[in-house]
């Protein structure tokens, strides 16, 4: 998974040739892999500006230009197309977020929209053959990739999700501070304090106080290894079903004899049969990704103590 | 005792050579794979098997059942595909080593 960038410079000539000269299912694993990893397109400064980043600025414009134009017309009622997106939103906010948060649901109700919209819309664009249509009216072939088959993009959308989870949880514990008199400064420091407190379970006695450290270092670990999961799931979801999707098609350039015709036609109809389950996996995730992270901001954030 | 020599010359041969095309690296990876998929898919079957049988005695909370369900299924394929990432690592590792060899010769 190192050089993911460098891939144009070492060509695409090593692999395939290696996988060539020993002739068989080699070239599958070789070259499948390879349409999940980011393409460079051009360099700002010394960053290169890949596929997946130009389908993330495209979701951007999406989600803005969509849902700006829904949300326009407010006070009439959704009709058509208007009442898909209230009913993705409003299954969103009654039905994952509003049970877990309760109260604090209007407060994080635009992030918990914007990433569930984000993944979703993300997983969604990664089945859809952007790159061949570019390809045939363009002549650009590699113009569009699948931002969440990236770890490092998930893994911002969790860095954003452990930031929002514990800022949120220690503003939680300084409001609950302050509604005891005491003055701003104090708040805030006894606030962070204890929110440091209520990560442990209370154990009444002196067993409690000499078990606090190691529940401590077991919650930190735990605080750390949730974002990572979420990451990783959804990384490893997207990116596995497009190897998958991949591996198959490339069944017919690894066998080239009499036999090819043969294997194509199951591996098109598998294909397609997963294609399908791919769909499900994409809405199942973004699903997923948002409910535990509605999750993970309710344990924090609602007073457990 | 001859064949027992034998034996214990061919081990060290078998070694070699699955070493020396990175075989032993995939077959860790190929093994690996396969039994997280079997891990998994047992995991998975019983929480389906069970959520079915509940589903059955009592169709009316059937819907919060599904949705558990999914969620449950979802996390159990989390951690499988966390150790589908490590085999295909640890192949990719395997593949570029190779080539890196491949191209030095």
């Amino acid at each position: 998974m190192d050089d993911l960038v460098g891939q144009q410079e070492n060509g695409n000539d090593e692999r395939t040739g290696i996988a060539m000269t020993s002739g068989h299912t080699l070239l599958v694993l070789g070259d499948a892999m390879e349409h999940v990893l980011p393409k460079r397109l051009f360099l700002i400064g010394p960053l290169p500006f890949t596929d997946q980043m130009l389908v993330m600025l495209v979701v951007g414009g999406i989600l803005l230009v969509v849902f700006a134009l829904d949300a326009r017309r407010y006070p009439m009622v959704p009709t058509g197309f208007r009442m898909f997106l209230e009913t993705g939103l409003h299954f969103v906010r009654e039905g994952v977020a509003r049970p877990v948060l309760k109260e604090h649901t209007d407060r994080f109700i635009p992030f918990i929209w914007t990433l569930f919209f984000f993944i979703l819309v993300n997983n969604l664009l990664g089945l859809v053959p952007l790159n061949a249509i570019a390809g045939l009216l363009f002549g650009q072939w590699h113009l569009f990739g699948t931002a969440t088959a990236n770890l490092s993009v998930t893994a911002a959308l969790a860095g954003l999700v452990f930031v929002t989870i514990h800022i949120s949880g220690m503003t939680e514990e300084c409001r609950h501070q302050r509604k005891y008199g005491r003055s701003w400064p104090v708040a805030v420091v006894m606030g962070f304090l204890m929110y440091w407190y209520h990560f442990v379970p209370h154990i009444p006695g002196v067993l409690g106080v000499v078990l606090f450290p190691f529940f401590l270092v077991l919650e930190i670990i735990g605080a750390l290894i949730k974002p990572f999961a979420l990451a990783i799931r959804l990384f490893a979801n997207i990116m596995a079903g497009h190897i998958l999707l991949g591996s198959l098609l490339l069944m017919l350039p690894a066998i080239r004899n009499l036999a090819s015709g043969g294997v194509v036609v199951p591996g098109l109809l598998g294909c397609t049969a997963l294609s399908f389950l791919e769909l499900f996996v994409a809405f199942l995730q973004a699903y997923i990704f948002t409910f535990l992270t509605c999750l993970f901001i309710g344990a924090a954030v609602s007073p457990e103590h | 005792m001859e064949w027992e020599d034998m034996v214990m010359e061919i081990i060290p041969m078998l070694a070699e050579g699955l070493s020396n095309g990175g075989g032993l690296g995939l077959l860790g990876a190929g093994l690996g794979a396969g039994l997280v998929t079997f891990g998994g898919a047992k995991g998975i079957g019983q929480l389906a098997a069970s959520a079915l049988e509940s589903q059955a005695r009592q169709p009316e909370v059937a819907g919060r059942v599904f949705t558990s369900m999914i969620i449950a299924a979802a996390l159990i394929e989390g951690f499988t595909f966390f150790a589908l990432i490590i085999c295909f690592q640890i192949s990719g590792k395997v593949f570029s080593t190779l080539a890196a060899a491949g191209a030095g010769h």
